[in-house]
């Protein structure tokens, strides 16, 4: 064989080797929703910094999707999902110990404060652009839901106002941070504290089922005792503080 | 020695083509391992894939049309002319088709979204364009018009430089050689860009996501459509899929079994009559 090709299958073999995930054992991996990226990460430098030798390897994701890595047999030590009932069901399953549930979210309207959207009536009103999630996104399930609660002539009427579903509760933000829309209806975590362009009007606690935010331990754990202490202090005081400075409520 | 080598050469060329399949062509054709016919014959009968499916083919048809009529002379002005900036522009009329879709879909909010830098004139002018049909044709027009103009101008430039210059000694002026001889020749590439722009506007997802939205019967492309059902449903996903793969196969071979018709065709008479009309 030629230099070129040795070195190109060198490069090849190199690349392919490079991708394969070292085995780190003292790792402990989290898989989590997307939207505790925030409260999340700040939680794993602290508690990295209180038990020295910890070390905590986080990977963010669509709560399903993680879901789905699991169940191909990818190995994470902790699943923290947005959406309560798949951690039941992967603990129906048996691939997930008991689930604990660590914070609430809640729905609401985020609407532009230079727009005409004031109050939920408004959304209702001919010729405002509202945008929502897809009828098979959870998030667009969920507006449907709160929508259908404040009654089904009102939930008509914001539905012809809806001018797009969109695939994942980002897009719903990004569109109305640009202006696209007037309003949106979103996770209360998605709209940040130090927005001033974006007002938020919560939907009632009982417009839609609780949405709970829930950990649990992975059956073929590498890290259990790990993991344990990670979700006690998770669902204790010092993840409480910062899952509250995020927007999240107590579960 | 020259025959071993010889051997080990075919065989490194059917070690190659069985990797480019692997890679190329197991995705496609497992989409129609993993979806029978009777999934294929329902998700046609979900009238979220037959809006889904009349969007794309409506917003592709408009946009092709779009890119052809000001590609074209476009594209015969870069392949025909010495200007100072030519290289750059050029570039920059070729930068899109190496754009992430992320950034072509901020790019189109950022020039013609409401705080965009078009945004005021639109708004005077009572135009709305994020999140419209015509959002859905624009974002089309961005990913796939390069492709078009690309292959225009590599086609025009392929002309022979001699017949330009006999017809203008035969006083044919610029604007009749271009319509009579320079587009006719060019045909067969001209065809090859309008596929390849046509199948890269049905595919068009991420721009259009972000510029156009999503909704059903309006903005929501084939694309958009299996991407929203792949999270509940897969089945109705791959065969959906399945659907767009059927949809553009039949348009690329549509087109290569045109342009073996046309190719056939001897090029100069054809031109010469062309001219003599």
């Amino acid at each position: 064989m030629k230099w070129p090709g040795a070195i190109a299958l060198a490069i090849v073999a190199l690349g392919i080797s490079g991708c394969a995930d070292g085995d780190d054992r003292k790792t402990m991996t989290v898989g989590a929703a997307a939207s505790l990226v925030q409260p999340i990460t700040a939680f794993a430098e602290e508690y990295e910094a209180r038990h020295p030798g910890a070390r905590v390897r986080i990977e963010f994701g669509g709560s399903d999707t993680i879901a789905a890595r699991i169940r191909q047999g990818i190995a994470i030590d902790l699943y923290v999902t947005a959406d309560a009932t798949i951690a039941e069901t992967l603990h129906d399953e048996g691939i997930v110990r008991r689930p604990v549930a660590i914070a609430r979210n809640r729905l609401v309207v985020a609407a532009r404060k230079d727009g005409p959207i004031a109050d939920f009536d408004d959304l209702a009103k001919p010729g405002v652009r509202v945008a929502i999630g897809g009828p098979n996104v959870p998030i667009g399930a969920w507006a449907r839901e709160a929508l259908s609660a404040k009654g089904d002539a009102y939930a008509i009427q914001v539905m012809t106002n809806v001018v797009t579903n969109e695939l994942d509760v980002r897009g719903v933000v990004g569109k109305i941070e640009l202006g696209v829309v007037d309003a949106g209806i979103v996770y209360r975590t998605d709209v940040p504290t130090f927005d001033t362009a974006v007002a938020v009007l919560p939907f009632d606690l009982d417009d839609t089922p609780p949405i709970i935010y829930s950990a649990a331990v992975t059956t073929d754990v590498t890290r259990g005792d790990e993991a344990n202490r990670f979700i006690a202090e998770l669902a204790g005081a010092a993840g409480r503080e910062l899952l509250t400075n995020a927007g999240f409520g107590p579960p | 020695m020259i025959r071993r080598k010889e051997i080990f050469f075919r065989l490194g060329l059917v070690i190659a083509l069985s990797a480019t399949l692997l890679a190329l062509v197991l995705p496609v054709v497992a989409i129609f391992i993993q979806s029978g016919p009777a999934e294929l014959l329902a998700s046609l009968g979900r009238p979220a894939a037959q809006d889904a499916l009349v969007v794309s083919l409506r917003s592709a048809a408009i946009c092709l049309v779009v890119v052809v009529a000001f590609g074209t002379p476009a594209a015969y002005l870069l392949a025909t002319r010495r200007f100072p900036g030519r290289a750059a522009v050029i570039t920059a009329v070729e930068l899109p088709i190496v754009l992430p879709p992320s950034v072509a879909g901020i790019g189109l909010l950022a020039a013609f979204g409401p705080h965009g830098t078009l945004g005021g004139t639109l708004e005077s002018l009572g135009i709305n364009l994020p999140l419209t049909a015509a959002a859905v044709v624009i974002a089309m027009v961005f990913v796939s018009g390069p492709l078009y103009i690309r292959q225009a101008q590599a086609a025009f430039a392929a002309l022979d430089p001699r017949l330009a210059h006999a017809s203008s000694v035969l006083g044919v002026g610029e604007a009749r050689w271009f319509g009579r001889v320079a587009v006719p020749l060019a045909a067969p590439g001209l065809g090859t860009g309008a596929t390849l722009a046509f199948g890269r506007a049905l595919g068009e997802f991420g721009a259009t996501l972000m510029f156009a939205g999503s909704l059903q019967g309006v903005t929501q492309t084939l694309p958009i459509a299996i991407f929203e059902i792949f999270g509940t449903d897969f089945t109705a996903a791959l065969a959906m899929g399945a659907l767009l793969v059927a949809v553009s196969a039949a348009l690329l071979l549509t087109v290569k079994l045109l342009g073996a018709r046309h190719g056939a065709e001897p090029a100069y008479p054809h031109a010469a009559l062309s001219l003599r009309s």
